[in-house]
């Protein structure tokens, strides 16, 4: 008799059940990137950006769809909050804001500039952002970064995630997913940092010889195609990520140039493939090019008569990727001695980038946080003044570099017989 | 018991002729006891007799009796036969002739009269071979129904059954249902004796036993317990035999009846008996441990006590090399999750947890179901309704038509729904797959009852999502857990029993290490084999060298 | 006899792992690291072995009391009147713990999945369906868990494998360098959960051999204190002791960090799918422990007309008992260890065993005076 009363109790539940949280997929505005700005001359300083995927764009079947130009279409909001500027940007779409496929948060200088707090804690409280999404940092303002188009891939989000794919072999940047970003921050004696994502000139165009060089010409051929040709059209600004936004106390504190992020890296022990120029040894005035393979960093603090200094011991392994001299680089002793060199040339960028850390008092590597591990009391003592402490702090940095292969060629190809 | 049957007698003889016709009250397929007017005085006379037998039988067509004498007129013997059950041939040369009065033998025994008719006929006709004598016409009768046929000896009570049974039978044939690329191609027919002599030849062991229960009022269907009597659980032989004798029904046409007559919960969609048209198949059940019932008249016989494993087993899992046996069985067990759920978790995950999907994907499905005017769960509810439809179009239709049903509903419709917009080509990709996920279930009874638990789960999916289907799952799953079959859980060994017949369930083990029976089935007997039987190559010192190790070049001449 | 069914000591122990793991996986890992940072793994196991002193107690109990339940024994140990009380006491703790349960596994379900959709649907849509469990009976239960316990173990430990390249060890040091306070703090309320053990005092009379409950429920205790051993330690290792605490559900973000090859990634409602299994499994168990207690404190023939009404109960309490997610979070970290441990997993059944063992050398002398008259 229970057992009826049970499936009764059941079927009324089941028709009280409305469809609270249904939506069907194709009300979702699929929302691929967040970009925060603050600005602070406005009345409503927060700006949020969204760009949202437009599946109406991609092609379904024999071609019959696909009706549409762009595959993504960016709106925004602006609000006294971060939270308003959000709820703006998603109430001028007309489908339903839809977080939980987006990928990266892009946050401009000037928000930077005010600290991450606001912005980490709306990732983490809200359900539908992820903690994988990449947090970038854009100088200027995020919101221009959304308004770019793609050069490969036709969603600009999805540009983006390869630049990022791409960027993590290359050790010019450092794009991190937002808990490991976190779990940086939180971590007592260690700060955070960002990958940078800037809208730039193409290269060839940042030299001002070619763009002078160029644009006569460029007018030119451009006659046919952009119409009167009577306003120049500035050249096509592209993306690209590289060096490192560094904070202290949660506040943007600076920048690190790309090569300077490899030597953070390098400290951090998380290089990856990398490419440098050392002088050949054999040839003055030429130079070879050395590969990094891969790497380890080890910092050990030593506390010497109440004197803390720590020491850096990394170990690098490459390759020689070319050379300009005929000289014959394979040999053993040679070897050794390029190694030597790419150790020289490394060591400086490291102590190049300590240095640059050292004046912002932001210790991203962690000194103090291995200090805490490795001896929990001296750290307690010097926890309250540890970017102080940092910022004059005697690192050792000892650096072994071996070569351990030549490519494909035994030695280089003479093209002028001897 | 006993006292009650005799008490049942008494009073039926108290009734009149009409009271018979008040059945109900007295269970027919037990009845031995005999009818009021066989007891009477004149109950040997034949003309009384044969009266009766019209009386009882009414003017059927095919009721044939036919009156003669013997023994120099001395004695008055009626034939008594249905037509077309019988083996005419046999019944003239094996019987009439040898009881005519010219025959030689029968001349040698001038002294044929009524008192020694019966026992004499038997002795001369041997050619029958196998006879029988009934006390009364009521259980003579029932074998006449049966096929056999009466001999009535005037002045004589008892009454000569002869085993004539003969007519028309299918032929063995495949089983049409459960076919096997490897592996024998009998399968049961609807005749019951040929059934049996199938198993037989399987197993040829003593202790096979064929228990013959009747039941059905009107049919009086003959029913086969089989079973090995030193490898049942007695438990559940005794509880087979009490439920089946429990059945007190008009009619079992077929096996199905019995089913749900014996089953121990009627009111679940999930099929607790397994049934078989392969002599193989039920055979190992035998052998397992199991009982397996056969009815008359129809080629399905029931295997109990059944598992819901069981349905994703099939005969041929045996016979191919074992890996593949292994390797099937993972994807059945895969592909019965996927029929019963893949829908609603479709739906579920399309209307409520799009985060789920990677975002291609679901970009690409967004894609598609732009511009579809049903919700998803409508959509998907319509487009299973619309399969089942199809499907049950193509199986009650000839073959020839039920193609063109598939070609019209597959291609044309689903085609141009796709076209139109009217539904998804995701959606249509999803029951697609459902639909031969289903067929890839070799027992169509539990196939079907999982497409029938896929309608509500797509509708909770559709109301709650993910969460929607889970709680389904987990009230199919109490449901589950809470069947028996015949005693045991009907989850065995998955939630009952030991890790060892798990692991034989859903990875069936190579012969050489199948040595116990499953363990859950408690069978008297455990072991089934020698143990550890793997053919070993001898070491090189034992073996015999052959030519080319020997260099005796000459030995091939020889 | 209430129950008629019987379990094996192997379904047993499974049934009260379930019974103890599936909400400390989920709610435990966080409330720890708040306490015990990042030494709270050692916390997690520690605590788990204090289960066992509570199980010991429990099992002796069951032993000295063959065939009954603790319902029925504190009866017997405590006196009619007092015994009584104390059964219902008993089932109000089964029926509170089922109701906390009930409400944890609602907020979890609409804070990560479905937040619009009311809690009480959540709450009482699993009542309903441990309802039906218990009305089955407990060996549909245990026969059930047999299958959900794979479910939610192979998924967690799949979980755990495929995160192993997100494990950064490093945060896991420095190991006690706080001393053992904090480690003791964070083993409490490892403790207050693996007490929970006790409701073996319920299952045992049912077990086909009651010589090995201990053996079964040590195996529980143990195997639920490695695996949230091994998952505190997983969650340390990804986000930082300092992360973890602040969560309100690890075990939830953990499941977001999985990516490997952008294909096994994205999965956490299949994970949320085992941890409802895994729930129903440990609601049912309580719920069928509270209607089964109050069936043998009332003498009922049957436990089965009482499942509803408790139902009911449990179900509006876990509504009402309390008002948002912080009122529960902090009954949870900071209530609910001491209160099930003083009162109900340790306490009580102490109270008895020394009320059994006076009672026992009462009975013995009073058994010497019968000789010596």
């Amino acid at each position: 008799m229970s057992k009826y009363l049970l499936l009764f109790l059941a079927a009324v539940l089941l028709l009280l059940t409305g469809c609270w949280s249904r939506i069907e997929v194709d009300k979702l505005a699929i929302v691929r990137c967040l970009a925060i700005d603050y600005l602070p001359e406005a009345s409503e300083p927060y700006l949020v950006t969204l760009s949202v995927a437009r599946p109406a764009a991609i092609p379904v079947g024999d071609g019959a769809g696909g009706g549409g130009s762009t595959a993504t279409q960016v709106f925004s909001g602006t609000g006294t909050s971060l939270d308003l500027a959000l709820n703006n940007a998603a109430l001028s779409m007309p489908r339903h804001a839809y977080f939980t496929h987006n990928e990266v948060v892009l946050i401009g200088e000037e928000a930077a500039k005010r600290g991450l707090q606001a912005t980490v804690d709306l990732v983490m409280r809200f359900h539908q952002l992820r903690l994988t999404n990449f947090l970038l940092l854009v100088p200027g303002i995020a919101h221009d970064v959304l308004l770019a188009s793609g050069r490969l891939e036709a969603a600009l989000p999805q540009e983006i995630l390869g630049l990022l794919e791409r960027a993590r072999l290359s050790s010019e940047s450092d794009p991190l997913e937002i808990y490991h970003i976190l779990r940086q921050a939180v971590t007592e004696g260690q700060e955070a940092h960002l990958a940078v994502l800037r809208l730039a000139p193409p290269p060839e165009q940042a030299l001002p010889e070619i763009a002078a060089e160029k644009q006569p010409a460029g007018q030119g051929a451009q006659g046919g195609g952009a119409g009167q040709g009577a306003e120049v059209a500035p050249p096509p600004e592209v993306l690209s990520v590289n060096g490192t936004a560094v904070f202290r106390d949660e506040m943007l504190a600076g920048f690190l140039a790309p090569r300077e992020t490899r030597g953070y890296l390098l400290l951090a022990g998380r290089i990856r493939r990398g490419v440098l120029s050392v002088p050949d040894p054999l040839a003055p005035g030429k130079s070879v090019s050395l590969g990094i393979l891969r790497g380890n960093s080890k910092i050990t603090p030593r506390l010497e008569a109440g004197r803390l200094s720590f020491l850096v011991e990394t170990e690098l392994e490459g390759d020689i990727l070319s050379q300009e001299s005929l000289e014959n680089l394979s040999t053993p002793e040679m070897l050794e001695k390029l190694g030597t060199a790419k150790a020289e040339a490394l060591k400086e960028e490291m102590t190049q980038t300590l240095r640059r850390l050292q004046e912002m008092e932001a210790d991203i590597v962690g000194f103090g946080t291995i200090l805490r591990r490795r001896n929990p009391q001296a750290f307690q003592a010097l926890a309250g003044r540890w970017p102080q402490v940092f910022r004059n702090l005697e690192v050792d940095i000892q650096v072994q570099a071996h070569i351990r292969r030549t490519g494909l060629l035994s030695r280089t190809v003479p093209l002028q017989p001897q | 018991m006993n006292a009650f049957s005799a008490i049942v007698k008494k009073l039926i003889k108290l009734l009149p002729a009409a009271g018979n016709a008040k059945g109900p009250e007295k269970p027919l397929q037990n009845n031995r006891n005999s009818r009021a007017e066989d007891r009477r005085p004149d109950s040997s006379d034949l003309d009384r007799r044969l009266e009766l037998v019209r009386e009882r039988l009414g003017e059927s067509g095919d009721l044939v009796t036919r009156v003669f004498t013997s023994g120099n007129g001395r004695v008055r013997l009626a034939l008594l036969y249905i037509d077309g059950m019988v083996d005419r041939k046999l019944l003239s040369d094996n019987v009439l002739r040898p009881i005519q009065d010219d025959n030689p033998l029968l001349r040698h025994y001038k002294e044929l009269r009524p008192n020694n008719a019966l026992t004499l006929i038997e002795a001369l006709v041997t050619n029958v071979s196998e006879t029988a004598t009934a006390p009364d016409l009521t259980q003579a009768l029932r074998r006449v129904l049966s096929g056999d046929t009466a001999l009535l000896v005037d002045g004589e009570e008892r009454i000569l059954i002869l085993g004539t049974r003969f007519w028309a039978m299918r032929a063995v044939t495949e089983p049409e249902t459960e076919s096997a690329v490897r592996g024998p191609r009998e399968g049961f027919t609807e005749t019951l004796r040929v059934n049996t002599s199938l198993l037989r030849r399987r197993i040829r062991h003593e202790k096979l036993r064929l228990e013959t229960m009747r039941i059905g009022r009107r049919t009086g269907t003959d029913i086969i317990l089989a079973y090995i009597a030193d490898l049942v659980n007695p438990r559940v032989l005794a509880e087979a035999r009490q439920r089946i004798a429990a059945i007190d029904t008009d009619a079992i046409l077929e096996s199905g009846y019995i089913e749900e007559f014996i089953e121990d919960s009627p009111w679940s969609v999930f099929p607790q008996i397994e049934h078989t048209e392969r002599v193989d198949k039920a055979a190992a059940a035998i052998l397992e441990g199991r009982l397996v019932i056969m009815t008359d008249n129809t080629p399905i016989a029931l295997i109990v006590p059944t598992f819901f494993f069981q349905f994703l087993q099939a005969a041929e899992d045996y016979y191919e090399r074992f890996f593949i046996g292994i390797a099937l069985r993972m994807l059945r067990l895969f592909v019965m999750n996927v029929a019963l759920i893949l829908p609603a978790a479709y739906v579920a995950v399309i209307t409520f947890h799009q985060e789920m999907l990677p975002t291609p994907l679901l970009l690409s499905i967004a894609a598609a179901r732009e511009g579809v005017p049903v919700p998803a769960v409508a959509e998907a509810l319509l487009m299973e309704a619309t399969f089942e439809v199809l499907r049950e179009a193509g199986v009650r239709l000839p073959k020839t038509v039920g193609q063109a049903v598939s070609i019209v509903g597959g291609l044309v419709v689903g085609d141009a729904a796709i076209r139109a917009g009217l539904v998804s080509p995701s959606m249509v990709i999803i029951v697609a797959t459902t639909a031969i996920s289903t067929f890839a279930i070799p027992a169509f009874s539990a196939s079907i009852s999982l497409r029938l638990l896929r309608f509500p789960l797509i509708f909770l999916a559709g109301m709650m999502g993910l969460y929607g289907v889970i709680i389904g799952l987990l009230a199919i799953l109490i449901h589950l857990a809470s069947l028996q079959s015949f005693g045991v859980p009907y989850l065995t060994p998955l939630a009952h029993g030991t890790a060892r017949d798990a692991l034989k369930t859903f990875a069936r083990p190579p012969w050489s290490l199948a040595t116990w029976r499953p363990k859950v089935l408690d069978t008297p007997d455990r072991r089934r084999q020698a143990g550890n039987m793997r053919y070993r190559p001898k070491p090189p010192e034992e073996r015999e060298l052959t030519h080319e190790e020997t260099g005796d070049k000459d030995a091939g001449k020889r | 006899m209430l129950e008629k069914g019987k379990i094996s000591p192997r379904q047993a122990g499974e049934l009260l792992f379930m019974t103890i793991f599936a909400t400390v996986i989920l709610f435990v890992p966080s409330i720890m690291a708040e306490k015990a940072g990042h030494d709270a793994w050692l916390a997690a196991f520690a605590g788990a072995l204090a289960g066992l002193p509570s199980l010991g107690v429990v099992v002796w109990l069951g032993r000295r009391y063959p065939g009954q339940t603790i319902f029925q024994y504190c009866e017997i140990i405590l006196g009619r009147l007092f015994g009584k009380l104390a059964g219902l006491a008993y089932v109000w703790f089964f029926l509170h713990w089922g109701a906390v349960v009930v409400r944890e596994y609602g907020d979890f379900l609409s804070a990560a999945f479905m937040p619009a959709t009311p809690l009480s649907v959540f709450n009482f849509s699993l009542v309903l369906l441990a309802a039906w469990a218990v009305v089955a009976g407990l060996e549909a239960i245990a026969r059930m868990n047999e299958f959900i316990i794979f479910l939610v173990v192979t998924s967690l430990l799949a979980i755990l494998a495929l995160s192993v390249p997100n494990w950064e060890l490093s945060f896991l040091q420095p190991v006690l360098a706080e001393g053992l306070g904090p480690v003791l703090r964070g083993a409490l309320v490892s403790a207050g959960w693996h007490a929970e053990i006790a409701t073996m005092a319920v299952l045992l009379p049912y077990l086909t051999r009651p010589q090995h409950a201990f053996t079964s429920g040590a195996a529980a205790v143990l195997a639920s204190g490695l695996i949230l051993t091994l998952g505190v330690v997983a969650a340390i290792s990804v986000f930082g002791p300092d992360l973890v605490a602040v969560f309100k559900f690890a075990l939830h973000y953990f499941v977001h960090t999985i990516n490997i090859a952008d294909f096994l990634t994205r999965f956490e409602a299949v994970v949320m799918a085992a941890w409802v299994a895994g729930v129903f499994i440990k609601t049912a168990v309580i719920y069928y422990c509270a209607a089964l207690g109050l069936g043998q404190v009332l003498g009922l023939a049957e436990y089965r007309p009482v499942v509803l009404p408790l139902g009911v109960i449990m179900g509006t309490l876990s509504v009402t008992l309390f008002a948002n997610v912080s009122e529960l979070a902090s009954f949870l970290s900071n209530v609910w260890p001491a209160y099930s441990i003083t009162l109900f997993t340790l306490g009580l059944p102490l109270l008895l065993l020394a009320g059994s063992l006076l009672r026992g050398r009462a009975e013995s002398n009073g058994q010497k005076e019968n000789l010596n008259e």
